[in-house]
């Protein structure tokens, strides 16, 4: 009873047949090998496995890879070309915006989110717009300075 | 857990005690219920559909009805289980004449375990009142269509 | 010891870490990102019952299920592993690592599944029917003390694990006997002032971000099990796994990949982790578990949960007499590996930073039915200076003394040190009067003080709270963990071609080992950071260690490294005296050469010297070819960091809000390698004293024993939002019981903060009678304490 899909990852497009239970985040990390996409929870909350989905960030885990169908994802592994950084991953090396690194990915691809909607966010914006993302090591406050940094906005 | 309410029925009193131990009533107005068979006297074994907040899943249980006393009162004692976890319960139920209709009082003790109580159990108080609402709600749409098939034949 | 640090070119410098390149980019390697050839996928069937006994466990509808491979019951697991290993002094109850016979908390295994695929595993664990028989649960320690209504292990009586062990004045250390109450009678008696409280230390979940996993190797043929392990010390994972299954630990190695964050939680080997490797010898395949965050919350150790009655005995002017604390630590089910010696270490923190005359620890610790407790960040420290520090402030406002006044009172001065308590615990260094100045001076206390009592004039509540901590770091001398010593190991060879290879048996998961450690050897030797890698995590390439915990990796870890280092430099001292015609006692490393001292530059080039390290022509007398050498490192001592913290809150009249509005630190680790590094530490630490003090408690249903917090929907770990930007500052007084003078900071800001808070929100609301609040400060209680109701 499996279900075909064709999903765009990372400027690839994937055709596949999956199972209507699966994940997202088990499709890409289980059939794609595409680990950097992490799972911390299982209701939704911590948002380690945040990817974009059509230019907006989704939780991978409350997602379906079926819903995936059409769709074009990015994950963290696609952020940046081989070799290279984004901004927002630059800025969380220089800033020191992670330690142990599991909630990174979905991070960073919160900020993506956060700063593509607001360019050049406060403080608090940046704090309220990462509700959906759980660090336990850092004390968020290297993140922060991570993303100000990638805004343009650490002064 | 304490779970309390009260409905009120535009129906008789004897009528809703009569659909409150039938069968064939508690069948149609236990939400969810696919299964429900008499294995003891006044005892059935069931299955139904349930969710509790984002908890859902099939359970199946037993249901019996003791210390039965007509048109007052009886307790209806209930255990369940299923892949998400699993209940038992008492709830002593108690009818009175209300006007032209009935009025049922009733005061619960549930406990309940796995991830129904993880994860549903802050919901579980919410999620039981409606439930029970629906019940009694089916109660009276079942008993008010038996009547008037009665009156109509 | 002679060994002394290079003085930084990279020590002490904001060196960005040489981990993070990977980890940013989604490169990272953890235990879930594995797949091996023919790997199985076990899951666990768990109690939903708090405590009961298994009547019978039906395993046939899961055994039919195409793709599962093995069904195996506690009762037959039982079989093939013997119960899991206990560090502690004190005698525990047998603990499986799938309940054979009876469960005793809400997620305890009592069945496994082996399938092929992660999905049928966990579908055929839910397909096995467990009847168990319920007994009634118990999870109020004080109510397990008098055995109703439920006895969890037959052999402890009233559920008592450890019934009695008293510290500090008039106790004898070896035999735990009470032979003098005099003195602290005395004091007590003498008091002007005597303030008694009942606090807790509420229960808390770890929550590392990733949960718990394993995968067990096993290879027939050669008899070797290999072990990817969310581990923080992947020595003592083998050592134990080793003695379990029955191997030599030649047998067995370890691997900690990224590790995805532990605090404590992932220092002990687990049940899934004996059941792993079990299956896989049995099966000769390899297999992988990996827990999910609802069994994480329900089967991952849990932390604190100790009570104190306090009672604290002072002058009218406020000099500290004597402090006592009765503990009643609540357990859990039963023990882990250090379970029964964590409550202990609250003893060791009973004076604080203060010249307290007369103290006294009596702990009793207590079986529940609740998930074990063990380390869990702090691990015994944020207890002890949470009680002292709640009785300080409580004595301040009986007072009416500025609370940094009273503390200043007390202090133990700077020429007592090495100061030993009366406790008996012997602090390092520490100069407290000057942190507490500097922590005013930032925050501008004075000037906070009157804002505070404007904003009150207005209605507003506004409270200030300031903590002074210091805890026991750096484990340790061995004596501390007989069990399994608490010594460091690390390897420096440098390769024929100048560049080296460390390891280092500490295992950072989060930590920034492979940068902090780069960066003292560049020092050491003086070339290039690039030039060098640190390998740690491997017991097959990792020749020993003991693992990272207790705040101890740069302080025992870092000496290690340090000492091989010196080892390597001695013997490229013998190579390179040949080449120059000097005597090794001359030569120095500077700018990448080895020459004579102070004019380096004269001499050979250090990659020159590796190369004629390994193609000796001719070989210097009594010197061995090649460049490698190792060093064991064990401190004499604990070192003792401290700080102090203040805190600003307001809470909201109408609905019991609080925010945290300023947060100012001083904290004094002794010096530091890598400043953006221990600013990252103190962030996190502080995150996570916050979450005890505002938004976190572990909760069991007091009647059916179900953990009813048991996701992040009822759990509240901090979030961005709940923190304000941190105002920290440090000042150094190193310690001298290590070359680097380090001290040790990963658990620092857990420890002080709390306290600051807490004493903050009190102060908020003193105008309504309010003394003490127990944790967690959630909103309803504090609107019920502003109503004037009870709390």
């Amino acid at each position: 009873m499996s279900v075909p899909i064709s999903v765009t990852v990372n400027g690839r497009l994937h055709e596949l047949e999956v199972e209507p239970r699966m994940l997202l985040v088990h499709l890409l990390r289980e059939e794609l090998n595409l680990t950097g996409t992490h799972v911390g929870c299982d209701t939704s909350q911590c948002g380690a496995c945040t990817v974009l989905m059509d230019g907006d960030s989704a939780k991978s885990c409350t997602v379906f890879a079926v819903q995936a169908d059409g769709a074009s994802v990015t994950t963290i592994e696609g952020l940046s070309a081989e070799g290279g950084m984004h901004p927002l991953q630059q800025a969380f090396w220089d800033e020191h915006g992670l330690q142990c690194g599991y909630c990174t990915p979905g991070m960073i691809m919160s900020g993506v989110d956060l700063l593509d909607r607001h360019p050049d966010p406060s403080e608090q914006e940046i704090r309220r717009g990462l509700d959906g993302n759980l660090c336990r090591c850092t004390g968020y406050e290297h993140i922060v300075n991570a993303i100000r940094d990638a805004a343009g906005g650490a002064k | 857990m304490r779970i309390d309410g009260e409905h009120r029925f535009e129906l008789p009193r004897s009528l809703v005690w009569t659909h409150l131990q039938s069968p064939a009533s508690l069948r149609r107005a236990i939400p969810g219920c696919t299964d429900f068979d008499e294995v003891a006297p006044q005892t059935w074994e069931l299955a139904a559909d349930v969710g509790i907040g984002p908890v859902r899943g099939t359970f199946t249980g037993r249901v019996e009805l003791r210390d039965r006393e007509p048109e007052d009162r009886y307790t209806l004692v209930a255990s369940a289980r299923g892949r998400p976890g699993g209940g038992s319960g008492e709830a002593a139920i108690e009818l009175a004449d209300d006007g032209g209709g009935t009025h049922l009082r009733y005061r619960a003790d549930v406990t309940v375990r796995g991830a129904v109580a993880r994860v549903g159990s802050r919901l579980l108080a919410a999620s039981a009142r409606t439930m029970a609402r629906q019940f009694f709600d089916a109660i009276e749409e079942v008993a008010s269509e038996a009547t008037e098939r009665g009156a109509a034949r | 010891m002679t060994m002394q640090a290079t003085p930084g070119r990279l020590v002490g410098q904001r060196v960005r870490r040489r981990e993070d390149p990977r980890l940013v980019k989604g490169r990272g390697n953890y235990v879930d990102d594995m797949k091996l050839p023919g790997m199985l996928h076990l899951a666990f069937t768990r109690s939903d019952v708090a405590h009961g006994i298994i009547r019978s466990i039906d395993t046939s509808a899961a055994q039919a299920m195409p793709g599962v491979e093995l069904v195996l019951t506690g009762a037959q697991l039982a079989e093939m592993i013997p119960p899991m290993p206990v560090a502690t002094p004190f005698p525990a109850p047998d603990h499986h690592s799938v309940t054979p016979d009876r469960v005793r908390y809400v997620g305890e295994p009592v069945a496994v599944v082996v399938a092929t695929d992660r999905y049928l595993a966990a579908d055929a664990a839910d397909a096995i029917v467990v009847d168990i028989e319920e007994l009634p649960a118990v999870v109020d320690p004080e109510r397990a003390m008098s055995g109703d209504p439920a006895v969890i292990h037959d052999a402890f009586e009233n559920n008592l694990a450890v019934p009695l062990a008293p510290a500090g004045t008039g106790v004898n250390p070896a035999t735990l006997e009470v032979e003098d109450e005099s003195a602290l009678n005395e004091a007590f008696e003498q008091a002007d002032v005597v303030i008694s409280q009942r606090i807790l230390s509420q229960r808390l979940v770890p929550n590392a971000m990733e949960p718990r996993g394993v995968i067990a190797r096993f290879e027939p043929g050669n008899d070797e099990l290999t072990v990817w392990s969310t581990t923080q010390n992947p020595h003592i994972a083998r050592t134990l796994l080793a003695a379990i299954l029955g191997m030599g630990q030649h047998q067995v190695r370890v691997i900690a990949p990224d590790v995805g964050g532990g605090f404590g939680s992932k220092i002990n080997v687990y049940g899934e982790d004996f059941v792993a490797a079990a299956i896989s010898r049995r099966l000769g395949l390899p297999v992988k578990w990996i827990e999910d965050r609802s069994e994480a919350f329900m089967t991952t150790i849990h932390g604190r949960d100790v009570l104190c009655y306090l009672d604290l005995a002072a002058t009218g002017e406020g000099k500290i007499l004597a402090v006592k604390m009765r503990l009643i630590a609540d357990i859990g089910a039963y023990e882990m590996v250090l379970t029964a010696a964590i409550p202990t270490l609250v003893a060791f923190m009973i004076s604080g930073v203060y010249d307290i005359g007369v103290v006294r620890c009596d702990l009793t610790e207590v079986f529940t039915n609740k998930m074990p407790t063990d380390a869990y960040r702090g691990a015994g420290r944020p207890e002890g200076i949470y009680f002292l520090e709640r009785g300080i402030d409580m004595l301040a406002a009986r007072l009416e003394m500025d609370p940094a006044e009273l503390r200043r009172r007390n202090f133990i001065q700077p020429e007592q040190f090495p100061y030993t308590t009366a406790g008996g615990m012997v602090y390092d260094s520490g100069e407290y009067e000057r942190a507490l100045d500097t922590a005013l001076a930032n925050a501008g206390w004075e000037q906070m003080k009157a804002d505070r009592d404007a904003a009150r004039a207005e209605g507003r509540l506004v409270g200030l709270g300031l903590s002074f901590y210091t805890e026991i770091c750096g484990f340790g001398p061995s004596a501390a963990m007989p069990s399994v010593g608490l010594w460091e190991h690390a390897s420096v060879s440098v390769e024929r071609d100048g560049k080296v290879r460390a390891t280092t048996g500490v295992s950072a998961h989060g930590q920034g080992h492979e940068t902090t450690f780069a960066q003292m050897l560049a020092d050491e030797f003086s070339i290039p950071m690039d030039d060098i890698t640190i390998v740690h995590g491997d017991t097959g390439q990792v020749r020993g260690g003991t693992g990272t915990f207790g705040s101890r990796s740069q302080v025992v870890g870092g000496t290690a490294l340090l000492l091989a280092a010196s080892k390597v430099q001695d013997k490229m001292r013998r190579f390179a005296a040949p080449m120059l015609e000097l005597q090794p006692a001359d030569l120095s490393f500077s700018g990448g050469m080895i020459g004579p001292s102070g004019r380096e530059e004269t001499g050979v080039a250090f990659a020159d010297v590796a190369a004629f390290a390994y193609v000796p022509i001719p070989l210097p007398p009594d010197t061995e070819p090649g460049l490698s050498e190792e060093a064991f490192w064990e401190p004499e001592g604990f070192t003792w960091p401290f700080g102090c913290y203040i805190s600003q809150v307001e809470i909201d009249r109408d609905t019991g809000e609080l925010e945290l509005q300023r947060f100012v630190g001083v904290d004094d680790c002794g010096n530091v390698v890598n400043p953006l590094i221990v600013a990252g530490q103190i962030h996190g630490g502080i995150a996570q004293g916050v979450g005890q003090a505002m938004t976190e408690e572990a909760v069991y249903d007091e009647e059916s024993g179900q953990l009813v917090t048991a996701s992040f929907m009822d759990y509240a770990i901090p979030r961005a939002r709940d923190l304000p930007r941190f105002e920290l500052d440090h000042t150094v007084t190193p310690s001298p019981l290590n070359p680097l003078g380090v001290k040790g900071i990963g658990e620092a800001g857990t420890i002080g903060s709390t306290p600051s808070i807490v004493n903050a929100a009190v102060d908020a609301l003193s105008g309504f009678g309010v003394e003490h609040i127990d944790m967690m400060l959630r909103p309803e209680k504090l609107w019920r304490l502003i109503q004037g109701g009870d709390a």
